[in-house]
């Protein structure tokens, strides 16, 4: 299960696992709810350093000295719903062609040079935020941050690289929505989730607007939301944070900041109302399955510990083989194959808390949707227990120090965070905010949130 | 999930984990690899590092999905699912909220060579981890209510992988590359050899893969070598000492062969195998040399140049060495939109064919050169069970703990006439070809 919200330019082949097939078929580049849940974790305060730049552009380094390696990630803080009206997928177009050259470096060579020394190197677009990086060893820092502060401000682009990248895109989401019966549905549950707000249309957009898609829309959005000021730089590994602080002056602090203030979108979904549901019949659907999607705040938007406590209830209900339901729908009652829950807690706006589960031999979809219904409502009605909470609790605490084991978790902790607005200070007393989560406060976000009119409910089914 | 899945389909990655390992070792401050012997015999390489109060141990036995009984294939991926549902006397439920109050992370998956498991465990609660592993290992429950559970997931993902293109693909492929070979089956199984296995064929199998002979181990992180070396015995001491493996053939796939599923999909999928080495043969380097070349360059390969950015046909295309335990091959391939499949697919097959005729330029070779040497950290040295996995790789392979070195010579003394023999060599052979979608792309043929 997972609330795919991010959208890679490539995945390189090699670090995909391999079937002769499937090598080939697209890999979904995802910040899955329980990866953020997992990632929020870690507080085991790494030394962190955070800087400004005069023009605005924050600074954060990670170092982890452990291996000669270096993440140099750029964030910014402009995603899919920054896309105008009519013009779904832009960012995510853009991303494609922000490796097409600037003014002074041909197309590709950027690559080549990372590509010279062995490196690595994606981006990224989420509804939120547009991330591209890099994985070098140490001694190529410099040069990759001089390459990456060039394409921010010098962009150009030609004709003819627009239609060629518009057909990789739209191959991309034959791909990773035609391709997919559970895609095709989540693009509609999404639209009917959010009433308003532009989280409910596709990152990689609509067909026929991405066809029609322009280079002056690219330049356009490019113009408006690539600038220091709207951007979060994130080093870890094998640095110090005052080199790269210099390294920072030199390149990306040598950029004017954009002109006038950054822009920001200024919408806000309404509160739910209505109970929806949708229902999707596809050949290629063997299983059914059944999702239910809860409006919910997130990290930003809720209420002093309110998202915590949805963490907690999240894992409570799905952080392991003790939770309830993999222990009553799975091992107990043998009703379904898999059933779960998760909160994607990372959303600038109002964002969603899902329920989901698959039948099991002679069970129905709806055997499952009662049978989790029924999960939800006991805890609604008899609340859940401190030895539970204890238990998900310190599973989530401990996982703090596992995710200090990678440079990698660490970086696109950071940079998620400060991207959404949030700031180093929320990643560091995120355990200590955790820890004083009550029982009653869980009772009561389920109470508050887990309600039948703030949902969409969706089901899958074969088409016989 | 420390254990990969699949892990010998990937050797050739896995390959790069541990000379980059070795890499780092030798070029910065990286702890040594020790190689040690347990007071009770066994071997395992350590690295010890206490940056993180965490200890990752990677391991696996030799015999995976090979070693799956006729009509019975799936039976070690099953085992695997079933290793942590209880053991040592206690219920899967019991094991499972042990294990999860201890924070012990755990993970068991079988792939065509070798049943792996790993482990990733705070440095405070290595002992009860260990005492808890070798409770597992040797006296796992098998609960058959666990085994119907596992059995119903199975089957399901099977049943779903019939519509799946990709799966239908990587099992059309897999079935006529090695016809009459382990290899050719599902290690996961299909409907119905997944109904045959019973709780007694799981038991068999536990006895058939797991022993003390049979088993490699790396450690790395916050443990001393003393306390490695006693607790490697803790939990693999009471294992049977040696089991009797079937024998597996060497096989060299079948090629020259064109096979096209019709399927209703909106892109036609494409996949072709040709030959490829084993690690062992001399040209290996520079046959991994020309696939990077080719299409396993990530941005920058031939393939990637002429399908995606010149002319925008598809997403994803790329080359693989695959390296196998008793075969290997190289494949590639794409998806695309089914009314331009035929056009990208004589496109890849000039690439192929314009590689086999005229090998890389020196430019691209030295490209190449570079970035093979420089990938090896940056790929690889980043978390504990990488690195993990990488000093398993290392001694399952018997490779030597230096071995870094000579890699590094072989693939500097790499000529640009060695890759255009081995491009010729190996390129010049008639392709598989399987394609999936709603429209044949070419004429079916049978193999030769």
């Amino acid at each position: 299960m997972i609330p795919a919200l991010i959208r890679c330019r490539e995945v390189p082949i090699q670090n995909v696992r391999l079937r002769l097939a499937t090598i080939f078929l697209s890999i979904l580049c995802l910040l899955s709810a329980s990866a953020f849940a997992a990632a929020k974790t870690q507080a085991g305060k790494p030394d962190v350093s955070r800087f400004q730049l005069e023009n605005g552009m924050e600074v954060v380094v990670i170092p982890d000295r452990r291996a000669p390696v270096v993440t140099h990630m750029v964030w910014y803080k402009s995603g899919s719903s920054n896309d105008p009206p009519g013009k779904s997928g832009l960012a995510h177009f853009l991303e494609h062609l922000m490796f097409k050259g600037t003014k002074t470096v041909p197309a590709g060579e950027f690559s080549s040079k990372v590509a010279e020394i062995g490196g690595q190197e994606n981006a990224f677009t989420t509804v939120d935020f547009t991330v591209y990086y890099q994985k070098v060893s140490p001694e190529a820092l410099a040069m990759v941050m001089g390459y990456e502060a060039d394409r921010m401000v010098n962009l150009v682009l030609t004709e003819a690289v627009i239609e060629p990248e518009k057909n990789v895109v739209l191959e991309e989401r034959r791909s990773r929505v035609d391709s997919s019966p559970g895609g095709i549905l989540g693009e509609t549950v999404a639209a009917i989730l959010y009433k308003h707000h532009p989280y409910g249309t596709p990152i990689i957009g609509w067909a026929h607007e991405i066809e029609s898609l322009t280079l002056e829309d690219a330049m356009g959005f490019y113009k408006t939301h690539y600038r220091p000021d709207n951007a979060v730089l994130v080093v870890a590994g094998d640095v110090e944070a005052q080199q790269v602080l210099e390294l920072a002056n030199g390149t990306y602090g040598k950029l004017a900041p954009g002109n006038g203030a950054v822009p920001v979108n200024p919408i806000v979904e309404p509160e739910p109302v209505a109970a929806r549901s949708a229902e999707y019949f596809d050949e290629r659907v063997t299983t059914p399955s059944f999702e239910r999607f809860y409006l919910v705040p997130s990290y930003q938007t809720a209420q002093a510990g309110e998202a915590e406590a949805l963490d907690l209830l999240a894992s409570i209900l799905s952080g392991s083989s003790t939770a309830r339901l993999y222990r009553k729908l799975i091992v107990e009652d043998e009703v379904a194959t898999s059933a779960g829950a998760w909160f994607q807690g990372a959303s600038r706006g109002q964002t969603r808390f899902g329920l989901y589960g698959r039948p099991r031999g002679k069970y129905s979809v709806e055997d499952v949707e009662q049978a989790i219904a029924g999960v939800v409502d006991d805890i609604i009605e008899h609340g859940v227990t401190q030895e539970e909470l204890d238990r998900q609790r310190n599973s989530l605490l401990k996982s703090v120090i596992f995710e200090r084991d990678s440079q990698t978790t660490l970086a696109r902790l950071y940079g998620t965070v400060l991207s959404l607005g949030g700031k180093v200070e929320d990643i560091h007393e995120w355990p200590e905010r955790i820890s004083a989560v009550t029982v009653e406060d869980i009772n009561q976000v389920a109470r508050k949130y887990l309600r039948p009119h703030r949902s969409v409910t969706s089901y899958l089914r074969p088409k016989s | 999930m420390i254990a990969g899945n699949l892990r010998y389909e990937t050797a050739l990655r896995i390959l790069l984990v541990f000379l980059a390992l070795l890499a780092a070792v030798t070029t910065a401050r990286a702890a040594d690899i020790r190689a040690m012997t347990s007071p009770e015999g066994i071997r395992f390489w350590l690295v010890e590092d206490y940056t993180v109060p965490i200890v990752t141990l990677s391991f696996e036995f030799e015999g995976g999905a090979n070693q799956d009984p006729s009509g019975k294939a799936g039976l070690s991926a099953v085992l695997a699912a079933m290793m942590d549902e209880g053991a040592d006397g206690m219920s899967a439920a019991e094991l499972k909220a042990e294990l999860e109050a201890r924070g012990i992370e755990m993970g068991f998956s079988a792939g065509r060579d070798a049943l792996s498991g790993g482990m990733r465990v705070l440095a405070g609660e290595v002992e009860g981890a260990l005492a808890l592993l070798g409770g597992i290992l040797t006296g796992p429950a098998f609960e058959e209510q666990a085994l119907e559970r596992i059995r119903a997931g199975f089957i399901q993902r099977a049943v779903r992988g019939r519509t799946s293109p990709g799966a239908i693909l990587a099992d059309t492929m897999r079935e006529r590359i090695f016809p009459g070979h382990p290899y050719g089956l599902s290690s996961q199984g299909d409907e119905r050899t997944l109904a045959r296995i019973t709780r007694s064929d799981v038991v068999e199998q536990h006895a058939r893969l797991l022993a003390r002979g049979n088993v490699t181990i790396g450690i790395v992180g916050a443990i001393t070598p003393q306390d490695a070396a006693r607790l490697v015995d803790t939990a693999f001491a009471g294992l049977p000492e040696t089991v009797p493996l079937a024998t597996v053939e060497d096989v060299e796939p079948v090629f020259g062969f064109r096979k096209h599923v019709v399927f209703d999909t909106p892109q036609t999928t494409v996949s072709i195998a040709l030959p490829g080495l084993k690690r062992a043969d001399p040209d290996f380097f520079a046959a991994y040399l020309m696939n990077h070349i080719l299409g396993g360059g990530g941005f920058s390969s031939r393939l990637y140049d002429e399908i995606r950015e010149k002319r925008g046909l598809v997403y994803s295309v790329g080359s693989d060495l695959t390296t196998l335990g008793h075969s290997a091959y190289l494949s590639a391939g794409f998806s695309t939109k089914s009314d331009q499949a035929g056009q990208a697919l004589d496109l890849l097959l000039a690439e192929i064919r314009r590689m086999a005729e005229e090998g890389p330029s020196a430019e691209e070779l030295e490209a190449a050169r570079k970035f093979v040497l420089g990938a090896y950290a940056i790929n690889n040295l980043d978390t504990s069970a990488k690195i993990a996995d990488g000093l398993v790789r290392l001694q399952a392979e018997d490779l030597p703990i230096d071995y870094v070195d000579q890699r590094r010579q072989y693939i500097n003394a790499v000529t640009l006439e060695d890759v255009k023999e081995v491009a010729a060599r190996l390129l010049s052979v008639e392709p598989a070809i399987v394609t999936i979608g709603p429209e044949p792309v070419m004429q079916d043929t049978a193999a030769n």
